[in-house]
């Protein structure tokens, strides 16, 4: 009988240590639109057993709790934003969890950054001046924001580039959306000689080379020098530097007519004589 | 004497290689080329595409980009649910990666998981040289599973800016249009 008394005892005795249910803390600040940094959640709960954090849409950002009397006070560990939009606040007291639909609004953008993609990134007049230029504008949280036209995230158009050969920048501070205009083909070929009595040269002088846009035509483009004695057809090559390339021709006693060739552009005939 | 003397010099000679090579720095992460992306592996989706675009894709950019989109969604799910912010660094820009790891408090035991389910991605941009790709995600299904195993779908959309970098596309920025 004393056993039994013993054992009914023991059965009430585990009965009371059961954890009681954990109640749903209460938010007393609560709002549908949850500025970022998010600050003082005001929550009235018992027990000092929770975890909490904002799920937002990308990631979980974990918030810190500071317990009062009647419950705890939840802000964020950081001042940083966040991906804005649809999100909860998860609190957690062991495997007992709760959800706050809310919608995330960074308090401030920060930084704002117009992105300007040009492409091709190098025109060449020779093919075209048109670039394809993609827009859009972005917070410091890399959250699309729309652009100059009206409930846009996105712009796109057409332009047609200045034919002044050199470098520019889609915007003007950021040295990575740097763009190049190339100096087109020669339109014309100047063609200029004279003789060195000491040397016994004809020194002939092909340039300044102008595209149709009067740019300096690339260093490095081939010139071919062609001359003529009468009997046989000679060539001779040099690559142009700063618009110009000149070459040196062994006179020998002879007259040549001389022509000078760039891709597909040739020059007038000129005479070389003593 | 001279036996003592040869047996020390071998220990300092072992000694001193031996710290050597525990100085030596092991970096015992792979290249990414050798490395298989289990996470984008197991995660399936179905994604359907219109080009509104000027410059449209060939059907080979149209394929890369449906992979790597599923591949994007594959991490960004694994993030959602866990905060792992480098298992998917290989489908981030640096901008982005920067981002999220603002946030950053070691990676969680996954609560609440989310899976893609469907997307609809209307490509709105895409730059000729084929490295920029703007699109809106409309009516995408997500199946959001509670720890207590209750599913929600919910239908979302979404504007993203994709770069190609690196090989592959990466998530460049987002903006959440809605979730119902």
């Amino acid at each position: 009988m004393r056993k039994l008394f013993f054992y009914i005892i023991l059965v009430f005795s585990l009965a009371a240590c059961k954890k009681p249910p954990v109640e749903k803390p209460v938010w007393l600040n609560n709002t549908t639109i949850l500025s970022i940094p998010a600050d003082s959640l005001i929550f009235k709960a018992k027990g000092k057993n929770w975890e909490a954090a904002i799920l937002s849409f990308t990631q979980p950002v974990p918030l810190l709790i500071n317990y009062t009397d009647s419950g705890f006070i939840l802000s964020q560990k950081t001042n940083d934003g966040i991906t804005e939009g649809p999100a909860q606040i998860v609190i957690s007291n062991g495997k007992h969890h709760f959800y706050f639909a809310v919608n995330l609004l960074n308090k401030e953008w920060s930084v704002i950054t117009n992105k300007d993609y040009r492409s091709p990134k190098t025109v060449n007049p020779d093919s075209g001046l048109n670039q394809q230029r993609i827009m859009h504008t972005i917070d410091h949280w890399r959250n699309l924001l729309y652009t100059k036209q009206k409930l846009q995230y996105f712009f796109e158009e057409e332009v047609t580039l200045s034919p002044k050969a050199g470098t520019f920048r889609a915007i003007a501070n950021e040295p990575l959306t740097a763009c190049y205009v190339q100096a087109g083909s020669c339109v014309s070929i100047i063609v200029k000689s004279t003789y060195n009595k000491e040397k016994d040269m004809f020194m002939v002088t092909a340039g300044p080379l102008k595209d149709k846009y009067n740019n300096t035509v690339a260093d490095g483009t081939l010139v071919a020098f062609i001359y003529h004695d009468g009997e046989q057809t000679h060539r001779m090559e040099a690559v142009l530097l700063d618009g110009v390339a000149d070459v040196c021709i062994p006179s020998t006693n002879k007259k040549y007519s001389l022509y000078v060739k760039v891709n597909e552009t040739i020059s007038n005939k000129i005479i070389l004589t003593r | 004497m001279l036996r003592i003397l040869f047996i020390s010099l071998i220990v300092l000679l072992l000694g001193f290689f031996f710290l050597q090579g525990r100085l030596n720095e092991r970096n015992g992460e792979k290249p990414v080329f050798l490395r298989t992306d289990e996470i984008a592996l197991a995660h399936q989706t179905n994604i359907q595409t219109t080009v509104h675009s000027i410059y449209p894709p060939d059907s080979l950019q149209l394929e890369t980009l449906k992979k790597d989109y599923s591949n994007i969604w594959a991490h960004l799910n694994h993030l959602y649910a866990s905060n792992d912010v480098e298992a998917g660094k290989e489908y981030y820009t640096e901008d982005w990666f920067k981002q999220i790891c603002r946030h950053y408090n070691g990676v969680q035991q996954p609560l609440i998981k989310r899976e893609d389910e469907q997307h609809e991605l209307h490509i709105q941009n895409w730059s000729s040289d084929g490295l920029i790709c703007t699109a809106i995600d409309s009516n995408v299904v997500l199946k959001t599973i509670y720890p207590d195993k209750k599913i929600q779908r919910t239908k979302a959309s979404i504007a993203v800016v994709l770069l190609f970098q690196g090989d592959h596309w990466r998530i460049d920025a987002m903006r959440v249009i809605d979730e119902k």
